[in-house]
């Protein structure tokens, strides 16, 4: 008995810690972005492919830049993602909001690291998802505080939402730190629904199909409202509507 | 502005006499040393067959290809197996003076007027002091030395040992399994409530030697029992091991209690393994503190398995110069209704590297499980490390998991407020570290949390 259980964590190995272990049939795609001196990008991946997608960015923030990093996936097939997020200048800075759907027998495997390198430089990561039915999804995030980012900060916030009992979900929030002059926060929330909301929304006459899409579509809100493009914000909405109604 | 903090003063907890040992076992691992061991030990002959098969898993498993580097372990050098050179006694009176002063100056018989049960002092691999309460005795509860345990209790052992902690868990504990010698054994039958702490104290002495303890807890339906581990060895140049295994067997309805603190000198590697299993509306709590040593990878693990089981962890780790604490704490929720609680704080300083490291999970058959972790970080200089590594693995939506952690600094706010108000800056800067392990500090028996703040203030005396 022991031995299954003890078995199924990665204690020899510490092994989830770190990189992306998703083997998909999927090419990589890999991107360099640069965010010069003074720059403000903002850059959004969208998935809502059929197949399995694999994706690896890599974004190098200069002196007092900032990069809006935002990734919603409502995808078909697996996806990887693997985003690295370089804070190399002095009081640069990066907001990277992601949402994740997961349905069917998808495979989700997030690998997101912020390095702060710079001096007074600021990362918020802000990670919101939904499981359901089968779906296994792994999500690492790292906050990396290297020497001399005097004066930095980090926050990092996972919430997780489960639907159903089938699902498996494994989050590995990372902090590291080798600088003291620096605050970082991490959280990570994972549960059902909230009884109470799901209460109150029911004793004002939706059922629990609607109840969930409400509760959930809440979640993601606050993420898919950053997406400058009207159609695409539209779609995605529909997307997950349809998703949840199933 | 910074103030600096110095290092623990270890001249108090250093105490290193001169290596009188009868025997010891050549260096390097081999059947024939494991053989010798169970002999001169008088193991039974299905403890001999353990060790020989622990000897096997041992030379087919690799060393741990994460966490501290342990690559200056060099196994060929250790000598595993040193006896003291004393017969074990009852009576404090005949411990040879040598043994006896270093323990005097540990403060053990001091602690035993403190009305504690029983001590069992570990003087490197053999018990050389020994002494329990009749009361004890008459409610059923045996405590003792494995050695003793083997022979009294034998079919108590063989049912558990190590049966919590396989060998092939990992290369030290096959080890472990192989070299095992000394370590205590205690059995509370149901129902009885062992009103006072049993306390144990280890250490090592000679140069070079490794210290495998170890420890078997069973405790029978609805009782209840405290015990307190605590460790010091004196400062050696050649790389120590201790590679102990804790096995805790908490019964229905049943509550134990697990303190340590752990106090190794600088060149010891402490590769502990330590595991619980909780079953039936029963809680097991451990609070440990995790100072000195060179290198520790200790990660207490609880198997929630039975319904309604709770596990509570409460740990300190402070890493100082030239020290890589890898610590932090395990759950395994496999029955439904089992909740958990980790809080934790590490402090790193001159250069220390301190990592908390800790995985979560919930099983398909653990629903309603609910698990709570919080875990602070402090750096004092902007030469140390301090890394938080948690891993959560749900399956299953009727799970409730939430983790929090923060790492920084001293607050120079909290620093100025205190400093407003008269306190000095140094003193500010105690009272701040104080109540950042206070939540611990509060868990502990009295004597050890004495102990724990005498090593705060003995840093904070040295502030310049």
């Amino acid at each position: 008995m022991d031995e299954k259980i003890l078995g199924e964590m990665p204690l020899k190995s510490w092994r989830w810690l770190g990189v992306n272990e998703l083997k998909t049939s999927a090419q990589v795609e890999e991107k360099i972005i640069t965010v010069g001196d003074g720059e403000t990008q903002k850059i959004s991946e969208i998935n809502l492919a059929d197949k399995n997608i694999a994706r690896r960015i890599k974004i190098l923030v200069g002196k007092s830049a900032r990069v809006e990093f935002i990734t919603a996936d409502l995808g078909r097939g697996d996806y990887s993602a693997d985003v690295e997020i370089d804070l190399r200048g002095d009081d640069s800075s990066a907001d990277l909001d992601a949402v994740y759907f997961g349905d069917g027998k998808r495979k989700l495997d997030f690998n997101f690291v912020i390095r702060q390198r710079g001096k007074r430089t600021s990362a918020n990561m802000n990670v919101r998802g939904a499981l359901t039915e089968h779906c296994d999804k792994i999500f690492r995030g790292t906050l990396d505080f290297q020497r001399g980012s005097k004066g930095s900060t980090g926050r990092e916030l996972e919430e997780v939402i489960i639907l159903s009992s089938g699902t498996r979900n494994r989050s590995v929030p990372l902090m590291l730190a080798a600088e003291d002059e620096v605050d970082g926060h991490h959280a990570v929330s994972i549960g059902r629904l909230d009884e109470e909301k799901i209460f109150y929304l029911m004793s004002r006459g939706l059922d629990m199909v609607e109840t969930e899409k409400l509760i959930v579509e809440a979640a993601f809100n606050p993420v898919v409202d950053k997406i400058s493009d009207e159609k695409l914000r539209g779609e995605l909405l529909e997307n997950l509507q349809r998703r949840l109604a199933k | 502005m910074k103030s600096y903090i110095q290092d623990i003063e270890r001249a108090l907890y250093d105490v290193r006499d001169e290596d009188k040992s009868v025997y010891k076992s050549d260096a390097g691992l081999t059947e024939e040393i494991i053989r010798d061991i169970s002999t001169r030990k008088k193991d039974p002959s299905w403890m001999l067959d353990f060790r020989l098969k622990s000897l096997e898993v041992y030379k087919k498993i690799s060393l741990p290809t994460w966490g501290p580097d342990i690559s200056e372990l060099n196994m060929n050098e250790i000598v595993t197996y040193v006896k003291p050179n004393a017969k074990q006694v009852n009576d404090w009176s005949q411990v040879p003076d040598e043994i006896k002063n270093t323990f005097d100056r540990l403060g053990i018989p001091a602690a035993e007027k403190k009305s504690l049960a029983g001590v069992g002092a570990q003087y490197d691999s053999e018990v050389v002091y020994h002494s329990i309460q009749k009361r004890l005795t008459d409610l059923g509860v045996v405590y003792t030395d494995m050695e003793t345990a083997l022979v009294e209790h034998e079919d108590i052992v063989r049912e558990y040992f190590m049966t919590l902690v396989p060998p092939k868990d990992h290369k030290f504990a096959a080890l472990h399994g192989a070299v095992w010698s000394g370590g205590s054994f205690v059995y509370v039958p149901a129902g009885v409530d062992v009103k006072i702490p049993l306390q144990s104290y280890f250490r090592l002495n000679a140069a070079g030697a490794g210290q495998f303890e170890h420890t078997l807890i069973i405790v029978e339906p609805g009782a209840k029992l405290h015990f307190i581990e605590g460790c010091s060895a004196p400062r050696y140049n050649v790389t120590n091991l201790h590679a102990g295994c804790v096995e805790l067997f908490v019964k229905e309805g049943a509550r134990l209690r697990y303190s340590t603190i752990e106090n190794w000198s600088r060149n010891m590697m402490n590769l502990n393994t330590k595991r619980a299993l909780v079953e039936k509306n029963a809680l097991v709590e451990w609070v440990s503190g995790s100072f000195g040593s060179h290198v520790s990878m200790l990660y207490p693990c609880s198997v929630l398995h039975g319904e309604g089981a709770r596990a509570e962890f409460t740990g300190v780790t402070f890493a100082g110069k030239g020290q890589n604490l890898d610590t932090g704490a395990i759950v395994v929720h496999a029955a439904p209704n089992t909740s958990a609680n980790i809080n934790t704080r590490t402090i790193s300083k001159s250069g220390g590297s301190a990592t908390y490291r800790s995985a979560v999970k919930v099983t398909k058959n653990a629903p309603f499980a609910k698990c709570s972790v919080n875990c602070e970080s402090l750096m004092l200089d902007d030469q140390s490390r301090s890394d938080t590594l948690p891993v959560m693995d749900i399956e299953g939506d009727e799970a409730d998991i939430g983790h929090e952690a923060k790492i920084g600094r001293i607050s120079e706010e909290a620093v100025f407020y205190l400093m407003a108000r008269g306190i000095s800056e140094s003193e500010a800067r105690a009272m701040i570290v104080r109540g950042f392990v206070e939540p611990i500090a509060k868990e502990l028996p009295l004597e050890y949390a004495v102990e724990m703040n005498n090593l705060i203030n003995l840093e904070l005396e040295g502030q310049l």
